[in-house]
């Protein structure tokens, strides 16, 4: 395969690989959510090498809870 | 103050006080529009700077009758105010505007707002229509008695919000916190509170009469049962004729844009997949969904104008009557007109409808109106099976397009009503609604309006709409024809492959493998199937008006009128709108419900069309 095409096709399985990724990141955020936890938990695990630690810490999801402050009531507000 | 230094403001009120005015007075075009977290409620913040050097961001929360809420809009306003709401710092100053010619009704909640016991300054609003009116407010009065800082506004008026921004600037950082007038139980008894309204209106406010005389002269005729329905009939016309008469010049040059634009790629990269992605994926994707922007703002433009008016709560008055016995309601009106030129305003506007019960009815019936991407696919069969010949003084291929259109409104109230025996609360809903004073709308706040839009809807087009062509591309390509392939290549692509295999399903409805792979596509955008038709039937084309009119002879062939009949019934009911579902999703926060949407409208589509084509067959048209 010549090297321009060879360009074409990887920029294309990168569109299509960001694409799926956006459109299963906006319509199912849960499932996403799910699956970056199961992909992560095997990789940060004390017997698994330093590289691989840091690469599970930033495929796990970011924590849960509110983002920011809310003004005054330091946590105690009702959430609902 | 927030970490940034700014002062942050909140601006509350009741609906139509003119606090969105001042809002974008205040801020112009300085405003970010987003949802509040986890809920769908809209939320504005805007920043300006004042005359001081003093920064301030204003927050401009939703519209609120009453602290206790009766509606999510008002919880979040509650909640905001109180300084709960997660993420949302406490405001350091709450601005409650009201309007000067309602003030029975609006310093009602002012007094609720004032009993938080948080930093506040008064906005008496729309002081110029109180004055016109006759109505005297003694600021002065009311600002003693309510115990807090009172300032006039005319936010209409460049120069409205002066006195506000300079007390704000007088005042910043040392606003006292109002003293309590009122004990706890007063605050929540209705009586106590329409008592001390009663109190200031006798103390600081002198009117004529309660209501304006052109308000009453106009309601007479425009809420008049019959000759109210046929002015707002009229109106109702009006706008649709607008919508495609106005919107035809703006398209074509949209047209002949993507067009261009497609050829100049085309043209400037070397052939190949990426060449294919660019200019058959990407540019001719996105630019069929672009080319529905003028229609969407001229629509737009009528609903902002009209609500600006004061004209909007009325028709739904009016059609509340005859809406409420098909199981919707007045509120409903709205997003039912916005769905016509796409279902995903329609079903956002929903969030103006406060019962749940109503709103999850009308989100469910929206997908039914008749939207503007649909136009193409009838515009397509109708060229292709209805001869152009007169019916009276009427043009039977019109008349066919008139009868789709009404069928899908009929279906809408068929299923609510359907819903309406099913659901166990049978009783009714009465419509509340609030009445205001008829005004000209101001051009900067429907500019500001559709400028929103128009940024919401591009979006979405560089967002999940480009995300889904590029996918949807991928699976009409790949994998590419063998060498010694005899079919079109599309055949043996995964889309191709699909369609295929749903001829298993759909042979009943008439539709061949062709019409089949056209679907799948036309899940994202219904006005993609056309364009993908002239694909399947190896015809290129580069936009929808050349896709049709190269398509019309070659399905006319090939398709039997029974099949045609079919294809036109499925598109009235058909949830062929990726975009729709995920927007009843977001909108109800249930995947039941895009479930029992996707159900009943495929059920209602798949059954629609085989008693179509079935009865064609029979009568010869097969």
């Amino acid at each position: 395969m010549e090297a321009g095409l060879l360009i074409q096709y990887t920029v294309i399985a990168l569109a299509v690989v960001l694409s799926t990724g956006y459109v299963a990141r906006r319509q199912f955020p849960a499932a996403v959510r799910r699956l970056r936890v199961v992909l992560a938990v095997p990789m940060v695990r004390d017997d698994k090498p330093r590289w691989l630690q840091r690469l599970g810490r930033a495929v796990a999801p970011p924590t849960r809870g509110a983002a920011g402050g809310c003004g005054g009531c330091n946590g105690c507000g009702p959430t609902d | 103050m927030s970490a940034a230094g700014n002062i942050r403001l909140a601006l509350v009120g009741s609906p139509n006080c003119g606090k969105t005015a001042l809002f974008n007075l205040l801020t112009g075009s300085r405003q970010k529009v987003a949802n509040y977290a986890g809920v769908t409620v809209e939320r504005k913040e805007g920043r300006f700077n004042a005359a001081s050097g003093r920064s301030y961001a204003v927050l401009d929360l939703p519209g609120a009758y009453s602290l206790d809420a009766a509606s999510l809009d008002e919880a979040v306003t509650r909640d905001l105010c109180r300084g709960f709401y997660p993420g949302e710092p406490a405001p350091d100053v709450i601005v409650c505007v009201v309007d000067a010619t309602n003030l029975r009704l609006h310093l009602r909640f002012a007094l609720e707002v004032r009993e938080l016991g948080k930093p506040m300054v008064l906005a008496v609003n729309m002081m110029d229509a109180a004055k016109r009116r006759g109505i005297e407010v003694d600021l002065a009065a009311l600002e003693r008695e309510l115990g807090i800082p009172v300032v006039p506004t005319v936010a209409i008026r460049r120069d409205g919000a002066e006195a506000l921004v300079a007390k704000l600037d007088g005042v910043a950082g040392s606003i006292h916190e109002p003293r309590g007038h009122m004990s706890a139980a007063a605050m929540v008894d209705p009586d106590a509170l329409h008592a001390e309204t009663r109190r200031l209106l006798s103390l600081a406010v002198t009117m004529p009469r309660r209501t304006a005389e052109i308000d009453d002269t106009l309601d007479r005729w425009l809420l008049n049962p019959a000759i109210g329905l046929l002015s707002l009939a009229t109106v109702m016309f009006l706008i649709f004729q607008a919508v495609y008469a106005w919107a035809t010049p703006m398209m074509d040059a949209i047209d002949a844009g993507t067009v261009a634009l497609g050829e100049f790629v085309g043209a400037t990269l070397p052939e190949g997949p990426l060449n294919s992605l660019l200019v058959d994926g990407i540019i001719a994707g996105l630019g069929g969904v672009i080319i529905f922007l003028p229609q969407i703002l001229i629509l737009f433009a009528f609903i902002i104008a009209l609500e600006e008016s004061g004209y909007l709560p009325r028709a739904a008055f009016l059609l509340d009557r005859m809406m409420s016995k098909a199981g919707l309601s007045g509120r409903s009106f709205i997003p039912l007109l916005s769905s016509f030129a796409c279902a995903i305003p329609g079903i956002m506007a929903t969030r103006s409808i406060q019962d749940p019960r109503d709103r999850l009815a009308t989100i469910l019936v929206a997908p039914l109106m008749t939207c503007s991407a649909r136009l193409p696919v009838y515009a397509l069969l109708i060229g292709a099976f209805i001869p152009q010949q007169q019916v009276g003084i009427f043009n039977l291929q019109g008349l066919v397009l008139f009868g789709l259109y009404v069928a899908g409104i009929l279906s809408a109230l068929a299923v609510s009503w359907v819903m309406k025996k099913w659901r166990r609360d049978k009783g009714e809903h009465p419509l509340m609604l609030e009445l205001p004073s008829y005004r000209i709308p101001h051009p900067r706040d429907v500019l500001i309006g559709l400028w929103e839009r128009a940024w919401i809807f591009l979006r979405r087009v560089g967002g999940i709409i480009l995300a889904l062509t590029i996918l949807l591309w991928f699976l009409l390509s790949f994998p590419s024809a063998p060498a010694d392939a005899v079919a079109p290549a599309i055949d043996y692509s995964f889309a191709g492959r699909i369609g295929h295999a749903m001829t298993a399903i759909f042979a009943p409805l008439g539709f061949n493998w062709q019409i089949c792979i056209a679907l799948i596509p036309g899940l994202a955008a219904r006005e993609v199937a056309v364009s993908s038709l002239a694909t399947v039937y190896a015809l290129s084309a580069a936009s929808d008006e050349a896709a049709t009119a190269a398509l019309t002879p070659v399905i006319s062939d090939t398709w039997s009128l029974a099949t045609a009949l079919s294809l036109l019934v499925w598109f009235i009911y058909a949830p062929m709108c990726i975009s729709t579902l995920a927007t009843i999703k977001r909108e109800t926060n249930s995947w039941k419900q895009v479930g029992i949407a996707t159900g009943y409208l495929f059920g209602l589509a798949y059954l629609a069309s085989l008693v179509t084509y079935q009865v064609a067959v029979l009568l010869g048209a097969g």
